[in-house]
């Protein structure tokens, strides 16, 4: 404790808040001196954070552990923990509190003890020739880094390497100039600043090379960023207020530095290796393989099965507005209804053959995929029955029927090209609500696809893997929302012209 | 005729279902979302067998319970309220952030236009379902309190969907942008801000009503598929359960609200179906309602004479003489009919939803003597009023055939009379009995003597007792135990002849002596840290005692009754209320009043299918002689059968500043106390009343509440759960009985079907 004084007023600038230190009298007295100082303290109860430091430094012990009150202590604790961890420093965590602490946890202040990993304290053991000085040096690092980020609050970047200095002062001047360049040059085009008008320098190809990461590199990497971040932040992140101060067990310096690591070590990929879900890349390509067949084989399905019951639909019936209720109450059907159905039927299925459940593949891949496919069949024949209709009234149609074609024919022969552009217009939001409506399907049906590992590498907190499966679940969603927005320009000569 | 309008017909009709659904859930269900059964005993034909939560489907859960046996139907009745306006609610927010930008962007502001678009892609290539299910589950959201959860939600949800919104809306600008006469408006000179007010926002507005209904419906849906990951309101997430020190992850939710109970689905829905399809079908029915509403008025809309368009604009634009003479009779009568309807309904259902909490304890007919002390005259005379009053009620004694249960105090007496003096260098000064002061003595005297400190001295080790001889000694008790002190005292006037000992009191001791034992033979007083403080700074400081005391009976008595059940599956278990029938002034007398009148408010109510055991108790003055430490010795009833102890003995003042709680003994695991506890808690800081929180201390994984010994008797002794609620004065006492005892009506009256 003395040590961390002498370090603490070593330093040049002062801290942010008060430190008091103090060394309790009458321990073996009910514990009396400190008694006496919670009745009778020095600074108001209300505003004291405790740390009390208690049985340090046996040899043959299994590191340190920290322990506070489940309620006000826990906020502290949490955090001197993360640093810890950040500093690879054995610390293990205890939600139970004993001695001087509790004396001040009864009187609602947050308070946490920093002692040794061993059931018996105060044993005859206890002697100069037991003590193991890395134990109080690690005890020592941990206080210490607690004080230099919390209560000098020094959070500068010091982990940057010289690259990432650079790359960021090259984003931060790279863009000022590009700003200014392109201001400058709205303002007042013709204006010269030392031998180069305004718009030369907006014209010119650095400019333009420059103008071009920002509006089209920047947005994806700040967005894979933000991604980072929001996947480092920890799950057990929680605010309290504790008296009347808002307090928080999240440490932004840690997010960001933490974040700013991912980005350093992502391309390295000695880091993705065997985990408890095997090779990250394994991972991607398994998980791909099986969310990207359900959506195929979904759409395929779906898109079949939608246009005939639409043109069924339409062809039946001419007038009646039943059709379009009935539509209206299937589409009402929450997923999650739709998929508790089919769980439920399957389990009485699989009671009454449990032969014939081992041997098709139903829940692996038949269930899922009937799931997933009904909503947007009903959505997809929705489509072409109102497609169908509004193309009934228009005057080519009225003209194939004075030719003499049947209805029939009109129906299911010459409007399948109108309905068919039609749907492929609206996939890109039948993908999207596919995708929303597979999160569930692949977690109650515990189908391994992407969205299912995306939950479990969220759940355990593995940032190395969540990120770049979750940007592959982006790149997939892109590249099928792309290619049928290029389907749709391939096959309809009217989008064609506008191209 | 025209053809019916189907849709909005069947839409109107499940809407205004779910509206009277929401505004009185009582008319509907029967059976308090709240309570909590465990086990079920079924008799059948001879035999007795027990039963296991989650119940199926049968006459007693209509659709079941869930695996807290709590009733589903219930729980979906009463989950409608917030479960409908959490939908509502966010479709209002991502209106109110949708349309101001998207008329921005459609008015060609290119920044709105690519926040719209950005968020757009972003919540489609990563669902925007992920993000709120990975920010909701966070520790901090969970861990909120329900109306912040309510808005942690709404603001959540409301970020992640806005987007998609805003782009459709954003595309009809546009559109009603290029039409003639918007550039007539452009053409006389208008802003476009008024444009945007005056022509396109009420061109739009049809729509946009249209579009709020199906988005509450998209929203359910969203809420639905949270409710499978547990991310729902009032998530109690992990929980610290104080009797095993185990931390236990549970994902239950204590407010009634749909998509918490589609938690449970990945592991229930092959054994217990029940619990997860009826929540899912509510889901479906409103989902399908608000579908089909707006879609009935997108057809209404739509008919290609219709003027309800125009009626729709001129509502909003609040012309009320267009709507006068323009719509048609029939309209008229048919816009009637619907209200009146509604209105009949409300009314109707509000006339007979009405339950009576008041207490009205005035009109206790007033027998009552000034002051009821254990062991005196009037203790007995008021325990057998009481126990006369009972009996009318017809509540039956537990114990043999009197509803009275006596038991030995041991000889005791009375303090009717104390004086103490400290001779300092100003005069005499005399000090204040029961803050400064309190002698503990069986005798009456009249002393006075010298004070010898021996706070500093190390009391087992006595080097010579002669120092002492003849003086009033100072112990400080922080030093020492009780135990210690006992056995000091005995040494030292074993050894030599000492006038008392004046014992420091510990911080947060009472100070008080009303009765005393009678092997007190020793003159004992203890003085306040204040007194001990003089007492030490003035060495050799004379000072002078005299006390005057009355022998008391050596019996009090607790007074315990029973009022029965009626649900032959439950009612032995009991629900037990203890209250206090000493006091000291009038007030005191009124309070007794309103726990006599509380007890047989509590018989008429409604819902008597568990038992109530009242307790009366005695000797609540004093710690020593609290009836409730007598009671928990040997308890009337089977500890195992009781839910909870209703600890109201510290209600003490008819006018009161704050309430002094705790559900620090009534943990999770002991649900039916917990939720009990619980309700306690939010009714009160629902109606604003101060609580300030009893002190504990936590041993072994349980709460010990440092204030009162007589607190923890019966959770402590017999594992009787215990919810502690009492009055304290303040500076402004503006709080009344009356208001207390309707809350205590109305949630134990929730909990006891």
């Amino acid at each position: 404790m003395l040590e961390i004084a002498r370090v603490m007023s070593n330093q040049e600038s002062l801290p942010f808040e008060t430190v008091i230190f103090a060394g309790w009298n009458g321990q073996k007295q009910q514990l009396s001196g400190s008694e006496y100082y919670t009745n009778n303290a020095l600074h108001p109860l209300d505003k004291t954070t405790v740390i009390q430091i208690e049985s340090i430094g046996k040899k043959t012990v299994m590191g340190l552990v920290i322990a506070s009150d489940p309620i006000n202590g826990s906020v502290i604790r949490d955090r001197i923990m993360k640093y810890a961890m950040d500093d690879n420093l054995t610390l293990e965590m205890r939600s139970s509190a004993y001695g001087v602490i509790t004396q001040f946890s009864d009187k609602k202040v947050p308070s946490v003890l920093l002692t040794d990993n061993s059931r018996v304290i105060d044993a005859y053991e206890d002697q100069f020739d037991n003590v193991d000085v890395i134990v109080i040096d690690n005890a020592a690092k941990i206080l210490a880094t607690f004080i230099k980020r919390d209560v000098f609050k020094d959070v500068s970047l010091d982990y940057l390497g010289s690259f990432e200095k650079n790359l960021f002062l090259f984003l931060i001047l790279g863009g000022l100039i590009s700003y200014t360049i392109s201001k400058g040059y709205t303002e007042n085009s013709k204006l010269k600043i030392p031998g180069q008008s305004w718009e030369a320098l907006y014209f010119s190809t650095p400019n333009m090379l420059l103008r071009k990461f920002y509006a089209n590199v920047f947005p994806y990497l700040l967005a894979i960023f933000m991604l980072a971040v929001l996947a480092n932040i920890d799950t057990d992140a929680d605010m309290k207020i504790i008296n009347g101060e808002n307090v928080t067990n999240v440490s932004l310096y840690l997010s960001l530095k933490r974040s700013i690591l991912f980005f350093r070590n992502m391309l390295d990929a000695g880091i993705y290796g065997s985990d408890s879900v095997g090779n990250i890349f394994k991972v991607i390509y398994n998980s791909s393989k099986l969310s990207v067949a359900l959506v195929t084989v979904s759409l395929f399905l779906s898109t079949i099965l939608g246009v005939l019951r639409g043109m069924y639909e339409a062809y039946r019936s001419r007038k009646s507005r039943l059709g379009s209720l009935g539509t209206l109450v299937f589409f009402s059907i929450p997923d999650v209804l739709i998929v508790l159905f089919v769980l439920l039927m399957y389990t009485g299925f699989a009671r009454q053959f449990p032969a014939l459940k081992d041997m098709l593949p139903l829940k692996n891949f038949i269930l899922p995929l009937f799931t997933l496919s009904i909503i947007p069949t009903i959505y997809i024949s929705r489509i072409a029955f109102i497609a169908i209709q509004e193309e009934l009234t228009k005057d080519y149609i009225k003209n194939e029927k004075a030719k003499g074609f049947s209805r029939k024919k009109i129906i299911f022969i010459e409007l399948l090209p109108a309905v068919i552009f039609r749907i492929v217009d609206a996939m890109p939001t039948i993908v999207t609500m596919l995708l929303s409506n597979m999160i569930v399907v692949e977690y109650l049906f515990n189908y391994h696809g992407i969205l299912y590992f995306l939950i479990y590498l969220y759940n355990r907190q593995d940032v190395y893997r969540f990120v770049p499966l979750a940007l592959t679940l982006g790149l997939i969603f892109i590249i099928l929302t792309k290619s049928f927005q290029l389907l749709a320009k391939i096959i309809n000569p009217m989008k064609r012209k506008e191209v | 005729m025209s053809r019916r309008n189907l849709p909005l017909i069947l839409g109107v009709t499940i809407l205004m279902l779910i509206l009277l659904v929401m505004l009185f859930p009582d008319m509907f269900a029967s059976q308090s979302p709240y309570t909590i059964q465990h086990l079920r005993f079924l008799h059948d034909e001879g035999s007795l067998s027990v039963e296991r939560a989650p119940f199926s489907p049968d006459d007693g859960f209509i659709f079941g319970s869930d695996h807290l046996g709590r009733d589903i139907y219930s729980y979906i009745i009463y989950g409608t309220r917030l479960t409908i306006s959490l939908g509502v609610f966010i479709a209002l927010g991502q209106f109110l952030i949708a349309v101001p930008i998207a008329l921005y962007a459609g008015f060609g502001s290119r920044i709105a236009k690519s926040i719209i678009q950005q968020f757009n892609v972003i919540f489609s290539a990563i669902p925007a379902l992920l993000i709120a299910i990975i920010i909701l589950k966070l520790d901090y959201f969970v861990g909120l309190e329900k109306q912040q959860s309510i808005l942690s939600f709404i603001l959540v949800l409301t970020a992640v969907s806005w987007a998609r919104l805003g782009n459709l809306i954003m595309e009809r600008v546009e559109t009603i942008l290029t039409q003639p006469f918007i550039k007539g408006e452009v053409a006389i000179g208008k802003k476009h801000f008024r444009i945007a007010i005056e022509n396109v926002l009420p061109h739009l507005a049809p729509e946009l009503i249209v579009l709020f209904f199906m988005e509450i419906a998209r929203n359910l849906s969203t809420l639905m598929q949270l409710g499978i990951f547990s991310v729902f309101i009032g998530n109690l997430g992990l929980i610290n359960d104080p009797s095993s020190g185990i931390q236990i992850n549970t994902d239950i939710s204590f407010e009634p609200e749909w998509a918490s109970m589609l938690s449970t689905s990945r592991t229930l829905i092959s054994i217990a179906p029940w619990t997860v399809i009826y929540p899912a079908l509510a889901f479906f029915i409103s989902v399908l309602g608000f579908n089909l509403f707006g879609e009935g008025l997108r057809t209404m809309m739509q008919k290609k004479d219709s003027r309800s368009v125009l009626a729709f604009r001129k509502i909003i634009t609040l012309d009320f003489k267009y709507l006068r003479t323009n719509i048609d009779k029939k309209s008229k009568v048919k816009i009637a009919l619907w209200i009146t309807m509604l209105t009949l309904s409300i009314g109707f259902f509000s006339l007979i939803n009405y339950e009576d909490y008041s207490v009205g304890y005035a009109s206790i007919e007033n027998k009552l003597p000034e002051t009821t002390i254990i062991g005196t005259e009037a203790a007995a005379n008021t325990a057998n009023f009481i126990a006369d009053y009972m009996s009318g009620l017809g509540i039956e004694p537990l114990n043999k055939d009197s509803l009275l249960m006596p038991y030995d105090i041991g000889a005791s007496f009375l303090i009717e009379e104390q004086m103490m003096s400290l001779r300092l260098e100003s005069g005499e000064h005399i000090l204040n009995p029961g803050t400064d002061y309190a002698i503990l003595t069986s005798g009456n005297i009249a002393e006075s003597g010298v004070v010898y400190d021996a706070t500093k001295d190390d009391l087992y080790k006595i080097g010579s007792y002669n120092q002492f001889e003849n003086k009033f000694l100072l112990i400080d008790q922080l030093y020492y135990s009780d135990t210690a002190i006992q056995h000091i005292i005995k040494t030292i006037t074993d050894n030599v002849s000492v006038k008392g000992v004046i014992l420091v009191a510990r911080s947060g001791q009472i100070i008080q002596n009303m009765i005393v034992d009678a092997d007190e033979d020793n003159v004992v007083i203890v003085v306040s840290q204040e007194i001990s403080q003089t007492l030490k700074e003035n060495p050799g400081i004379m000072i002078s005692i005299t006390t005057v005391v009355k022998p008391l009976t050596s019996t009090g008595y607790n007074v315990v009754g029973i009022h029965h059940g009626t649900d032959p599956h439950i009612s032995d278990e009991a629900i037990v209320v203890g209250m206090s029938f000493n006091y000291l002034n009038q007030e005191g007398r009124e309070v007794l009043k309103f726990n006599m009148k509380l007890m047989e408010r509590l018989c008429e109510m409604s819902d008597q299918k568990r038992s109530f055991i009242f307790l009366f108790l005695d000797g609540t003055i004093n710690e020593k002689q609290h009836g409730i430490n007598y009671i928990s010795k040997d308890f009337p009833y089977s500890p195992q059968k009781i839910q909870v102890y209703v600890d109201l003995t510290s209600i003490n003042h008819e006018r009161f500043g704050a309430i002094e709680f705790s559900t620090a003994q009534a943990p999770l695991t002991r649900q039916f106390a917990w939720s009990l506890g619980h309700q306690f808690e939010s009714k009160l800081n629902q109606k604003g009343y101060p609580i300030q929180l009893l002190e504990t201390k936590y041993i072994d994984g349980s709460y010990y509440f440092t204030q009162r010994d007589s607190d923890n008797a019966l959770f402590w002794n017999r594992g009787i759960p215990t919810v502690v609620l009492g009055t304290l004065k303040a500076d402004n006492n503006s709080w009344e009985l009356e208001s207390l005892g309707s809350i205590v009506l109305e949630v134990i009256n929730n909990n006891n079907y």
